[in-house]
């Protein structure tokens, strides 16, 4: 039975024993991090906070507080102090008093929210503090004299959110500004629309019992005053939209929507001024209303920000150590030039791209290439910005500034790709391109008619043709469903960063994965301890624990998770590449004894006694001995994510192609492959034949979605028809793919397939829907039996059924917990 | 019925006004964060407003 973390609901590791008290229970947590995060917010008085959160998330399964949370020290933030740091993204005010805006990473509803506006907001010193949980981003606005900037940091970091400072781009504040002048456009049309209608329905009555004419003609100018800002303000991306497609050659539905709206206005104004005719201006603001809704709706979904991430910035520490001559300074890294000289210390981010001058180490290149394992750089090898060093301290020779990097390259790229649109037409803009060239057909046809049979109708017949087939159903129809789909989703743990692809993924048929990271956890984890000599497992386990604390390595961070201080340890070397030993006051003798843990030979060697024969299975044996004995041997290795083959059986029974691509050995990947059935897998693969193999079996006809997490795997995806991003991959890998998971449970990825496929029905449907009312409509209007009124409300209504209709997708049947 | 002769143009300057507010709403940051205030709304963390008298004798 496992139980889950009472603080991020990850479950809690066998074996470790961490516990926050509240209100007289106990609770099980998974790490220390989460313990120290909890007891802070419990300390505080914060422990609503818990309970505002089930409020917030409601029934469905909740999403995970933090991943992988680490309380950093103060020490961490006074660098955020420094003056040229803050010149950067810190803005000055009177008095001492300074603002910014930090992005804040780990938020998921607003129980966070309340959480950090009543533990921040409250310290001295802080002025205004106010979370955005939309844009993910916070304002903070404080007095410089009463409290430091690391200080405000700090507070954020130990109820377990990660703050960094944030800094615009031009795309991001134009973003913002669009949006504002969106709902603007919205709220004007509709205030219009509203009020049309009410002076529309004293002109139907009018029409009904007979109104004297003065009466009319002024109902029908106080109508064109507020349908005029409504045209011509809150209509003009209609218009600018058709100008664009049509100067390209394209038939959008936007066409017929700019023409019956201007059609229509013009019209109208023609009627009100020569007293003759038919006014329109209900059906244009309604039009206008409509339409905008439609699309707002489809752009809110795009701007929920669910992870922060994509800028450079955030890979990339404030503050480097620069060595000029004897003296070594802090500075900013942006201010690193070409043929500095950089001090990289263990553990620290690589700064720059550059390379290696003085020293040896391993370096980290996970943030890279998603490979755990360090790999061993000596001089005048080539390091990177953004990975990091592990080992020993080292110098470098700065190569390349921070916008040359290669990292800036990569996300370039990326952005690059974003924009490149292939291929595909969605089927509803198919739809449209035909749908249009009929309207346009069909009321060409009925101007002509009209004007031998009596001209004096023509134009107005046409014109109610064009308006009540005009395809506001048929805009609402894609733009509704997808959206709704897209909230559905997210509640559930899946971000689409680009609703377009809901589409390609319910055409999906194969699906690739990648292994590390993917199917594993990407981690290194202890897997199995066996005991040799005298001491129990569960000590050894201990014991290991306390020696890899102070060790920088990627296995070190198996041992995290237990408690490293059960023993007291002195005279703690680290070994490179090699283990670690130190000095034990074993009990009850009292006297210190050596004790090693690493590789087998190391061990062995330093006691002169004979290495037992190490155990087989993939992955690291670690030896733990003393001047005795061997202990225990410890096996570290990329554990498989839990309830792996029921995933692969379910998506089999819906019909999936699986496949394995990895970079990783033969032996690994078969045996994996066989024990969960996979139609197929391919080992020891580069990205480049990784990407063969999509456009093969896409030549063959087959939709293949690509799951992966790596930045290597970033031209993959995008080639693929559809991809995803595991939740725990890089930032590079997130922003490249257009699904994103939340929560690293591959059984999410049924439900997408899924919800996808039911969108799609959903699409149809509407689609059908609209098609068959223009069907019945257009004849009608054709004729010259569709008043103004009734083309008003025959519009309404087709709309009204195609929202109701996509509503449906808010259900959440299938639940993965 | 020459009253709407009045009351249309009223309404006119009323719907110009609305338009102002949302301006200024928007101006003033209000619409940035549609999400959160939906759930703030129901959390229990008004004690602070409570009036003395009508608390509850002993709190827990």
């Amino acid at each position: 039975m496992s139980v889950d973390c009472f603080h991020c609901s990850e479950p809690v590791p066998p074996d470790t024993n961490y516990q926050v008290k509240l209100d007289d229970q106990t609770y099980a947590v998974c790490c220390i991090g989460c313990q120290m995060v909890a007891n802070t917010i419990i300390d505080q008085g914060l422990a609503d906070y818990y309970r505002h959160r089930k409020l917030s998330q409601g029934s469905g399964p909740s999403l995970p507080a933090n991943i992988n949370i680490t309380v950093t020290g103060i020490s961490h933030w006074q660098a955020y102090d420094d003056s040229d740091v803050q010149s950067a993204f810190v803005r000055n005010r009177d008095n001492d008093e300074k603002e910014t805006e930090l992005v804040i990473d780990g938020l998921t509803c607003a129980a966070c929210v309340w959480l950090l506006n009543q533990h921040v907001g409250k310290q001295p010193g802080v002025l205004h503090f106010n979370v955005n949980l939309t844009t993910q981003r916070a304002y903070v606005h404080w007095d410089a004299t009463q409290i430091k900037l690391s200080q405000i940091l700090a507070a954020i970091d130990t109820i377990g959110y990660q703050p960094s400072p944030y800094q615009a781009s031009a795309a991001a504040q134009r973003k913002a500004k669009d949006k504002r002048q969106t709902i603007l456009r919205l709220g004007i049309a509709g205030l219009g629309a509203a009020q049309v209608m009410m002076l529309s329905f004293g002109m139907y009555a009018g029409m009904a019992q007979g109104m004297a004419l003065n009466y009319l003609h002024f109902i029908q100018w106080a109508a064109l005053v507020i349908a005029t800002p409504v045209v011509l303000y809150s209509a003009t991306p209609f218009f600018r939209a058709a100008y664009r497609a049509l100067k390209n050659r394209h038939l959008v539905m936007d066409v017929p929507v700019a023409l019956a709206i201007g059609a229509a206005y013009i019209a109208s104004i023609w009627a009100t001024v020569m007293q003759t005719g038919e006014v329109y201006y209900d059906s244009v603001t309604m039009f206008t209303f409509l339409l905008l809704l439609g699309r707002f709706v489809e752009t809110t979904a795009r701007y929920h920000a669910g992870h922060a991430g994509n800028e450079l910035d955030q890979l990339l520490p404030p503050v480097c150590e620069r060595v000029m001559g004897k003296t070594i300074e802090q500075i900013a890294i942006n201010k690193l030039v070409e043929g500095d000289l950089v001090r990289v210390l263990p553990g620290a981010t690589i700064p720059a791209d550059g390379v290696l001058e003085e020293g040896h180490s391993s370096i980290n290149e996970a943030a890279l290439t998603g490979e755990f394992m360090p790999i061993n750089k000596g001089q005048g090898d080539i390091l990177t910005a953004g990975t990091i060093n592990v080992s020993s301290k080292l110098l470098m020779r700065v190569s390349k500034t921070q916008d040359d990097s290669r990292l800036q390259q990569i996300l370039s790229m990326v952005q690059q790709a974003h924009g490149f649109r292939p291929k595909l037409s969605k089927s509803a803009d198919q739809v449209a391109h035909y749908f249009v060239f009929a309207v346009l057909m069909i009321a060409a046809t009925v101007y002509i008619s009209w004007h031998y049979i009596d001209p004096q109708r023509a134009f107005w017949i046409t014109l109610s043709v064009l308006v009540i087939t005009c395809p506001c159903a048929l805009s609402l129809a894609a733009p509704t469903s997808t959206a709704v789909a897209t909230a559905s989703l997210r509640r559930q743990g899946i971000l689409m960063t680009r609703e377009d692809s809901l589409e390609q993924i319910a055409k999906v048929d194969t699906i690739v994965f990648d292994k590390t990271g993917t199917l594993t956890t990407g981690a290194m984890s202890l897997q199995d301890t066996r005991a040799l000599g005298d001491l129990s497992e569960l000590d050894c386990r201990l014991l290991a624990a306390r020696l890899e604390q102070e060790s920088e390595h990627p296995i070190s961070r198996a041992f995290r998770h237990l408690d490293g201080n059960a023993f007291s340890l002195t005279n703690i070397v680290n070994h490179p590449s090699q283990g670690i030993s130190a000095n034990w006051l074993a009990m009850p003798s009292k006297d210190s004894q050596q004790i090693r843990l690493g590789k087998p030979e190391f061990v062995a060697k330093g006691f002169q006694w004979l290495a037992p024969e190490r155990p087989s299975g993939e992955g690291v044996w670690l030896l733990l001995g003393c001047e005795k004995q061997a202990l225990a041997w410890l096996h570290i290795t990329d554990a498989k994510r839990p309830h792996l083959n029921q995933v692969m059986q379910q998506l089999k029974t819906m019909g999936m192609e699986l496949c394995i691509l990895s970079g990783d050995h033969q032996d690994n990947i078969k045996e994996l492959a066989i024990e969960l059935d996979m139609d197929d897998w391919q080992a020891g693969q580069t990205p480049a034949q990784k990407l063969t193999y999509i456009q093969n079996k896409q030549s063959q006809g087959k939709t293949v979605l690509m799951i992966g997490d790596g930045i290597n795997d970033a031209p993959v995806m995008a080639a693929a028809d559809a991809s995803l991003a595991m939740a725990s991959g890089t930032d590079l890998s997130k922003a490249s793919a257009p699904a994103l998971l939340l929560r690293d449970h591959l059984g999410l990825i049924s439900v997408l397939i899924k919800k996808a496929r039911q969108t799609r029905r959903i699409m149809v449907q509407n689609l059908a829907w609209a098609l068959l009312y223009n069907l019945v409509a257009l004849p009608l209007a054709a004729m010259g039996l569709v008043p103004p009124w009734g083309a008003a409300t025959g519009m309404s209504f087709s709309s009204l059924f195609v929202v109701l209709n996509a509503t449906r997708l808010r259900r959440i049947k299938h639940d993965v917990q | 019925m020459e009253i709407i002769f009045l009351l249309i143009p009223v309404a006119i300057i009323l719907v110009a006004v609305a338009v102002y507010a949302l301006h200024w709403s928007l101006k003033n940051g209000q619409f940035d964060d549609m999400d959160s205030p939906a759930s703030k709304i129901l959390f229990d963390d008004d004690d602070d407003l409570i009036p003395d008298d009508a608390k509850p004798k002993s709190k827990s």
